[in-house]
């Protein structure tokens, strides 16, 4: 005998419904069974429509314009950051934004870099996206460096540290 | 002929304030602007004040701010700085070292705006 059992979860967004399983690796599908009974339950996750602050959607058009910048915007040889560059900024904006980190301050780089900044008091977080497709996290507080990463490693850290 | 760099000595950072910009809405500047490029192999460009004036510095007052930092403080974060006069800037010196994003954001965040105003 099969028991099937949907239930609803109301998430705070992180988008996309891989990125959510992987969150909650305890939910999802769940079987269990006694010697003639198997039990089902469906986990359904509902992501509600994300709206985006008004900051967000403001340093985000301010992102995507960074991507017509011409070569030697700076007088002094700048790069403009790739179409690649740009993207993952922007993407991350909404990452942020979706968990109420508020951005405080962007811009390009001379080598094809892209800043995204946060703030809180004297702390400070400081994303880049390098050229090569990589990443830097550097926590600060005042002027000694708390900590330096990748996004991947250092995330929730940032969340934390800003967020505190 | 090259001269010592004293601790003392104030290096002052031109920085562009075109838009977009390395200087944020408070006046503070961002880390790019201690941000060696790719051409910068040898260091990156700095004035020694002593061996200068603000205005001839910064160049441009329309196109430019200029920011200052103290040699001592470059050579307390792991950096160096000397002094490498060209033939139209006898002030011209060199922060040398690994520049990492990390080391660009404490110079940076060292770096007091010079007002011209």
């Amino acid at each position: 005998m099969i028991v099937s059992n949907s239930n609803t979860v109301g998430c705070q967004p992180e988008l996309g419904s891989s990125i959510l399983a992987d969150d909650f690796p305890h939910f999802g599908k769940r079987k269990s069974s006694s010697a003639n009974t198997s039990i089902e339950s469906l986990i359904i996750f509902h992501v509600p429509p994300f709206d985006l602050s008004t900051s967000a959607a403001q340093f985000i058009s301010k992102i995507k314009s960074f991507e017509h910048l011409k070569p030697n915007w700076d007088s002094y040889g700048a790069i403009p950051p790739s179409g690649d560059t740009v993207e993952k900024a922007v993407a991350f904006v909404r990452r942020a934004d979706s968990n109420l980190l508020p951005v405080y301050f962007v811009a390009p780089g001379p080598n094809g870099e892209i800043v995204v900044e946060f703030r809180n008091g004297n702390r400070e977080a400081s994303v880049y996206f390098n050229p090569d497709g990589s990443d830097d996290v550097i926590l600060s507080e005042g002027n000694e460096v708390v900590s330096e990463g990748t996004l991947d490693e250092d995330y929730q850290n940032l969340l934390s540290f800003i967020n505190a | 002929m090259p001269e010592p760099i004293n601790d003392t000595d104030e290096l002052l950072r031109r920085v562009i304030f075109a838009d977009p910009r390395y200087i944020r809405e408070d006046q503070t500047v961002s880390s790019f602007a201690f941000t060696p490029r790719k051409a910068d192999k040898n260091g990156l460009s700095v004035d020694v004040a002593r061996l200068t004036t603000y205005e001839k510095s910064i160049l441009d007052k329309s196109k430019f701010r200029l920011y200052a930092i103290r040699a001592d403080q470059v050579r307390q974060i792991g950096l160096n700085c000397k002094h490498d006069p060209l033939e139209d800037n006898y002030a011209h010196a060199l922060i040398v070292g690994k520049i990492t994003h990390s080391l660009a954001k404490r110079l940076a965040n060292l770096a007091v705006r010079v007002s011209l105003d």
